[in-house]
């Protein structure tokens, strides 16, 4: 009950924020906060203390060994290894199952985050709206993402057959169609993937929107009914920009995730048919794990990360400046 | 929860009073979606339908009802497969790694925004460094690590691992509480609160929302991980109920009915779990006043 | 939440959680020092197969455990256990790490044991370096023709032909009859038909097998560029769909179950399915790859059973107790009736009759090839041949480009 009351002020405090008493009740605040910087970023320092030990065990180190692996011929059997310069490094850049790899990997990180924006983005709105069986659609669409994609991509396998008994060519050759060679031709394959991808995860990302749409204060669209704005003009004018957060939030996940994918095409295909749903993190694996190249695999992931690195911070800038300008 | 009886000013419309040119649109909304939830849905229950079947009825007849129900693949895998044992080593793994991993990824997420320095930016980049390192390449040092330590093939140690997932919480987070008027944590500092204090009692009730969002998704993320808890596990009594999963591929053939039937299984908990959070995740700020 | 109860829930897990933990410690110490021998066994086969066999050694010896593990991705899982210093006492060594499991000495030199009595040579040969055997396989397999007995006969043949030629002329016959006369799993196991075309064409040239390995320059490409001309004329002639691009060993299963199709190549691990099924079903050896070469099968010995080379007194013996018991009597019914052929000496394969042909001609006499056993970099060959078959059955790729991206994928890899 007490802090209910609390909140309750703080709420008021907040609505009656553009007064000139706050605006004086500012000018303090600056003040104190200059006073207790040096006091605050000890406390901010104590709150990010667990995290930066967990960052610094579960992947500095790791990936600090990671690139000293690079530099060796280690075989991943035996840790007695020897330096080879930036041997590794060449041999990453002159075989060209990596750069049909590479390509795969890229299309399917962009496709997917495009697709699984626009989807999930309308779907959460549509499920934060009120109609009959809700509850029961929101459950189903979360649920996809559930089950791991390693999983799903066995029972994707059956639906996708180029059989004429797959589950899609059965349901196809209802209507006179088909059968069409899902898994075999490199083209659907490869769409086949990210079908999936997108399937299993707009779900999970319109759940995500919605839990930002709930910190969309409601006054906004009453002020806009009041206006006479259409809904449409509400969702242009209203939900999207005050859901930048999210979206910049949502995008940098499926970017980062799209980038590192493998269980899905793996189990799926296993990279197949030739290298069209080759994956650099598959690449990765194989180099390090069955072919013995330890070294090889380490300086293909040094190189990976440094090239994700790059395209999701670029992302975060492009996606930061956008947010700027709506706020 | 005492908040939960608060009215807020922020959360969805009034959904009350629907006009009948809103009621007309709500049911359009129904059809439309509950079609497409159930077209989306067919692979879940070509999974759910088929563990219900022989396997000539299986092959035969694969997205319709059993010819004839029979319970014959649940028997099975009850029989040869320790399903309870292994949902509770499941069931404590999720339980301790998502725990740990929420708060601190909370924690975190709180003392960044608390103070805007370079320090807390730095620590902001750097953190995002997690994302981007691919895990199959550092499985073999975190092995290693671990088998230092005595870790490896212990439930403790896989949740361990299971830790770094508390940067994605904190990712979540921290996106999310920015959204949130910074006005209220200064509000409370005037009246002389200390960071702890407003963290429990001001920003955990406000970010629910994303907070139940994040350990839904942490939930289901560690409750279904096979490549962690593959390499880290070998003694099978240890073995979460993903390994079971994997259990029935064999080398050359899989054993598809006990395939699905130990998915059915290993999702069932997760399931209800999810049905039991959903509630929470819109109806965080406006419980009270609006019923999911 | 008031902070004092949130500080006591957390205290209570944290609590709860530390209880699990010591428990689960206890666990551990218990089976150390109860008197028990713990032995691990890291084993390829999954629960299921596996677990009658440990049963059975537990029952037989009671002071000894063992503490099973397997794995669906084995070879990768077992390689970060050993470089992590987390050694089974017993695994299994095969042909895709036993290259590196002899040389980084993991795997205890078996030569002199008495178990490896009765191994046979073949099998023996198979996990051995420089003379010495490093692991004990007591059985193997060979692949070949399943089929449809009744699908067969609506075009008037009773029996698979014993050449290609001949074999493509049936295949010919049934697609004119509408029936779908030929598939192959060339999404998940490729080069059945033509790794046993290329061991029949080494026979014939008398080429020592044994030496593929050792030569510095590796061209399994161009070594078996005629294997592959022969294989492709299903595809070249169009008497084969191009769709078995995509399809799995599992997808063939479920067509050749339902009917669908006259032929397909698998082993004996699918067997116990066809059983079940309604199909009246029969096995036959590899079509010859010319008249006048012999029909060969793809095939192997069996994964074999290692002992870690640092083991040493009570586990030591419990392991090679367990070796022992693997080849007993019991032990090789046991697999015959999972559908192994059995290889070891002295002990008659009763197997199902079905199999006797493949089993007496193939398995017994050694004419079977598989192309990883005997090139170097076996994981290499392996997911390189793959995909370059994938895309040479699509048609995207020429032959002469098969055997040259093979070859050069080779060269880099060495």
């Amino acid at each position: 009950m007490e802090q209910s009351a609390e909140i309750k002020m703080v709420a008021r405090t907040k609505r009656e924020s553009p007064s000139d008493i706050n605006r004086f009740e500012e000018k303090r605040f600056k003040h104190r906060k200059r006073l207790r910087g040096l006091h605050e970023d000890l406390t901010s320092f104590w709150f990010l203390l667990p995290i930066l030990a967990i960052f610094v065990v579960l992947f500095a180190v790791p990936l600090v060994q990671t690139l000293m692996f690079s530099f060796t011929d280690f075989n991943g059997y035996s840790m007695n290894m020897h330096s080879v310069g930036m041997a590794n490094y060449q041999q990453v850049f002159s075989d060209p199952s990596i750069l049909q790899g590479l390509l795969f990997t890229v299309i399917y990180a962009v496709l997917q985050t495009i697709f699984v924006t626009i989807i999930a983005i309308p779907l959460a709105v549509t499920l934060n709206k009120k109609f009959f069986g809700r509850n029961f659609a929101r459950s189903m669409f979360f649920f996809f993402s559930v089950p791991s994609l390693a999983v799903l991509g066995m029972v994707w396998k059956y639906i996708f057959s180029p059989l004429k008994s797959g589950v899609v060519n059965s349901v196809l050759s209802v209507f006179g169609i088909g059968p069409l060679p899902w898994l075999s031709n490199s083209r659907l394959a490869q769409f086949c993937v990210i079908f999936i991808a997108v399937w299993a995860q707009i779900g999970w990302h319109a759940t995500l929107y919605l839990a930002f749409l709930q910190s969309i204060p409601s006054d906004l669209y009453e002020q806009a009914t009041v206006d006479g704005a259409s809904s449409k003009q509400q969702f242009v004018h209203i939900t999207l920009p005050q859901l930048v957060p999210g979206i910049v939030t949502s995008t940098f996940l499926l970017m980062s995730g799209g980038l590192k994918v493998y269980d899905l095409p793996y189990t799926l295909t296993k990279g197949g048919p030739g290298y069209s749903t080759y994956t650099v993190t598959q690449s990765i694996i194989q180099q390090g794990i069955g072919q013995s190249q330890y070294g090889v695999g380490s300086a293909l992931a040094v190189l990976f990360t440094i090239a994700t690195a790059i395209v999701v911070f670029a992302q975060m800038g492009v996606a930061n400046t956008i947010s700027r300008r709506f706020q | 929860m005492s908040s939960a009886k608060v009215k807020r000013n922020i959360g969805i419309r009034n959904e009350t009073a629907l006009s009948r040119h809103e009621r007309r649109h709500s049911v359009v909304r129904s059809i439309v979606v509950l079609a497409i939830t159930l077209i989306c849905a067919v692979p879940l229950w070509y999974i759910v339908i088929n563990t219900f079947k022989t396997v000539g009825d299986m092959q035969t007849n694969p997205l319709g009802l059993p010819r004839q129900w029979t319970f014959a693949n649940y028997q099975n895998a009850f029989e040869n497969v320790p399903i309870v044992r292994s949902l509770v080593n499941t069931a404590i793994v999720t339980v301790f790694g998502v725990f740990f991993q929420v708060l601190v990824g909370a924690l975190a997420a709180y003392g960044m925004i608390l103070r805007k320095s370079f320090f807390t930016t730095f620590i902001g980049m750097i953190l995002m460094v997690a994302f981007i390192i691919p895990g199959q390449s550092t499985l073999i040092p975190l092995y290693r690590m671990e088998s230092q330590v005595g870790l490896v093939n212990t439930l403790e140690g896989l949740i361990v691992m299971y830790l770094g997932g508390a940067v994605f919480c904190y990712f979540l987070i921290v996106g999310y509480m920015r959204s949130l008027p910074f006005e209220l944590i200064e509000a409370a500092r005037i009246d002389g609160a200390g960071a702890l204090r407003i963290f429990w009692k001001i920003i955990l009730p406000l970010i629910r929302p994303i907070l139940t969002t994040v350990i839904v998704f942490q939930t289901m993320g560690t409750w279904n991980d096979f490549m962690t808890a593959n390499v880290f596990i070998s003694s099978s009594d240890l073995k979460t109920i993903v390994l079971q999963v994997y259990n029935a591929v064999g080398q050359f053939t899989t054993d598809w009915p006990s395939f699905m039937t130990i998915t059915v299984l290993a999702l069932l908990p997760v399931f209800v779990f999810f049905i039991f959070c959903q509630k929470w995740i819109v109806s965080g700020l406006v419980a009270g006043s609006v019923k999911g | 939440m008031r902070i004092g109860t949130a500080v006591k829930a957390i205290v209570g897990i944290v609590a709860s959680g530390a209880m699990v933990f010591s428990m689960s410690a206890c666990g551990n110490s218990a089976s150390a020092s109860g008197g028990k021998v713990t032995l691990s066994y890291f084993a390829w086969d999954n629960e299921q197969t596996s677990k009658p066999y440990v049963e059975e050694f537990e029952k037989e010896n009671p002071n000894i455990h063992i503490d099973f593990g397997s794995s669906t991705t084995y070879v990768q899982t077992l390689q970060t256990r050993l470089v992590g210093n987390q050694a089974p006492d017993v695994f299994i060594i095969t042909s895709e790490n036993k290259e590196d499991l002899i040389s980084n000495n993991y795997v205890k030199d078996l030569t002199d044991e008495s178990f490896m009595k009765n191994i046979s040579d073949a099998n023996k040969e198979f996990v051995s370096k420089d003379g010495k055997a490093y692991g004990m396989s007591t059985s193997s397999w060979a692949s070949g023709i399943v089929y449809n007995k009744a699908l067969l006969k609506k075009v008037g043949v009773s029996e698979v032909p014993s050449t290609w030629e001949g074999f493509i002329k049936l295949c010919k016959k049934l697609k004119a009859a509408g029936i779908t006369p030929y598939l192959e799993a060339n999404a998940d196991s490729t080069r059945r038909i033509q790794d046993a075309f290329y061991g029949g064409l080494l026979a014939k040239k008398g080429t020592d097998v044994t030496k593929l390995a050792d030569s510095k320059v590796q061209t399994p490409g161009a070594d078996s560029k005629e294997a592959y001309s022969e294989w492709m004329k299903i595809y070249d002639e169009g008497v084969v769909s191009r769709d078995t691009v995509g399809m799995s060993g599992d997808d063939l299963k479920t067509q050749f179950t339902s009917g669908q199709v006259a032929m397909i190549t698998t082993g004996a691990w699918d067997f116990s399915t066809f059983q079940d099924s309604d199909v009246d079903w029969g096995f036959a050896q590899m079509p010859a790859m010319k008249t006048g070469m012999e029909q060969y099968a793809q095939g192997s010995p069996s994964p074999a059973l290692a002992i870690y080379s640092k083991l040493t007194g009570d586990k030591l013996k419990a392991a090679e107790k367990f070796l022992t018991f693997m080849q007993s009597k019991w032990a090789l019914k046991k697999a015959t009736d999972d559908g192994n052929a059995v290889t070891v000496k002295g002990y008659n394969s009763d197997v199902i009759d079905q199999y006797k042909d493949v089993y007496e001609k193939n398995v017994k006499t050694g004419k079977y090839f598989l192309l990883t056993n005997f090139y170097s970099k076996p994981s290499v060959l392996d997911t390189t041949t793959q995909s370059e078959i994938q895309q040479l059955v699509q048609g995207s790729i020429s032959l002469d480009q098969f055997v040259q991206n093979v070859d050069k994928k080779m060269a880099s890899a060495q």
